[in-house]
């Protein structure tokens, strides 16, 4: 397969061609947001992190702005600092461009004296890079070039019949043409690890799998908390997932059966091409930001009961197997294989409907999560702020 | 009414209902299954159906993998939920890697 993506000068090529209005931290975001509105073709994202963090969430916030500046689905970068926060614009902005060529610039709050000043600064150079951005063209890309992140959420019982099994098989015929999947969400591993782990590529995957569920319980029992007391939530019992064993067994399905090369820390790009795991919560906006911040240039997500998360990164494609969803929630569903449970069609024409529809989306197919504008990010926290 | 429901595998102990089920429905497995059984519970959509009776303690099969232990005794046809069912602790220890695998 090939598709019709943006070149860039290092790494994969992306499916969209965006200026990114990057804030550093919490206080920047808003900020970022009143540029971003002035100029037509960037996008912002609301940060809620960046000041009063212990070490390893300043790390993983680093991570994930780096990543998100890194998306190959990002042209440039305008980044909105304050000036008292743990890393500024400045040591951001070098950070990135020490791994890419992109064009990046930078600007403080603090320093220009204000929003308006700011924005007056940021306005500018962003309506020179979005008339740049403006100039490139879509050309032929190979299939090897796509990371496709997979998630599910709002699940309910279908979600394991149809969508998951449907996106797997999906996954398996993408891998075999030589793209690269995402699989996520941790703790919804739990109770089906033991089965993810057979599709290891290697002994040291295998304990790595078992080794991130494991880690995962006992950081929340650190805490003082249960997954189970969340898992499975509200929404899922209600549409018949009882305990978080089912749940997972139904959930690892969107992986696919190819063997598994390489687990991942949250927001971290990978070294191999195939089947990855990313370690990231069950919370799918937390999933999500990591995996589109290790460079996934788009999202497929599944779902029983229906949710309308977008980031503006990168197009998130809604999939369910629960015909009432679709129909109810046609606003923000994008493809529908209820017709597995059906029995109108097979599990490989489900899996061929959600391929075809992947393939549009990297060739520019707005989802509707995109053509809404959803900007939904959430960075995940180990520890409490300061 | 007669109801249909998925079974996944041949060891599953609940099917999937695929619709709202009520006490005396007629319960048809999907095919490759050509079992069917009596309603005994109301049963929503896409909830699970018990295929057999069970005891309080004893584990439940969906996907042919344990989903969990029934905390009370379910009958064959009744509601099989979150209500009655309960997910174990898991044995990560024993799960890593062994060379015989």
């Amino acid at each position: 397969m090939q598709f019709l993506g943006y070149k860039r000068s290092e790494g994969r090529s992306g499916v969209r061609n965006l200026v990114l209005v990057l804030p550093t931290c919490g206080c920047a975001s808003e900020t970022a947001r009143i540029v971003a509105n002035q100029v037509q073709g960037t996008v912002n994202v609301i940060i809620n992190t960046g000041c009063a963090d212990v070490e390893a969430n300043t790390e993983l916030t680093q991570r994930v702005l780096t990543g998100f500046a890194l998306n190959p689905n990002v042209y440039a970068v305008v980044i909105i600092g304050l000036g008292c926060e743990t890393v500024g614009h400045t040591e951001l902005r070098q950070k990135i461009q020490k791994e890419t060529s992109k064009p990046v610039v930078s600007f403080g709050i603090q320093e220009e004296g204000g929003t308006l000043k700011t924005a007056a600064k940021a306005v500018s150079a962003a309506r020179e890079l979005v008339a740049q951005a403006s100039m490139q063209q879509r050309v032929l890309c190979d299939v090897s070039e796509i990371l496709l992140g997979l998630e599910c959420g709002g699940s309910d019982a279908t979600s394991g019949l149809a969508a998951n099994p449907a996106l797997g098989l999906c996954c398996d015929r993408l891998i075999d043409e030589g793209a690269s999947t995402m699989l996520s969400e941790t703790i919804e591993f739990i109770g089906a690890e033991h089965i993810l782990a057979r599709r290891a590529i290697n002994k040291e995957v295998h304990d790595q799998i078992i080794g991130i569920c494991k880690a995962y319980e006992e950081h929340l029992a650190s805490a003082g908390q249960s997954c189970r007391a969340g898992q499975p939530t509200p929404g899922n019992k209600e549409g018949g997932l009882s305990s978080l064993e089912e749940k997972s067994l139904g959930c690892i399905k969107k992986g696919g059966s190819r063997p598994i090369v390489e687990v991942l820390a949250e927001a971290v790009r990978p070294t191999k091409q195939g089947s990855v795991i990313m370690d990231t919560p069950g919370y799918d906006i937390a999933s999500i930001t990591s995996m589109v911040a290790g460079g996934c240039q788009l999202v497929a997500f599944t779902t029983g009961r229906g949710t309308p998360t977008g980031i503006a990164l990168a197009p998130v494609l809604k999939i369910t197997g629960n015909r009432d969803t679709y129909q109810h929630m046609l606003d923000n569903m994008d493809t529908d294989v209820s017709g597995i449970i059906g029995g109108e069609y097979s599990l490989e024409d489900g899996a061929n409907r959600i391929y075809d529809d992947i393939l549009s989306v990297c060739n520019g197919k707005l989802t509707k999560a995109e053509a809404f504008g959803f900007s939904d990010v959430c960075i995940d926290h180990v520890c409490r702020f300061v | 009414m007669d109801i249909q429901a998925i079974k996944i595998d041949s060891n599953d102990t609940v099917a999937t209902c695929m619709q709202e089920a009520h006490p005396g429905d007629r319960v048809s497995l999907l095919l490759p299954y050509q079992e069917s059984l009596l309603c005994v519970s109301t049963i929503p959509v896409w909830h699970k159906i018990a295929l057999v009776d069970i005891k309080p303690g004893e584990e439940i099969f969906k996907y042919g993998e344990c989903i969990g232990t029934a905390t009370t005794a379910i009958s064959k046809g009744g509601w099989v939920s979150h209500l009655n069912l309960v997910g174990g602790d898991r044995k990560y220890d024993d799960e890593l890697w062994q060379e015989a695998l």
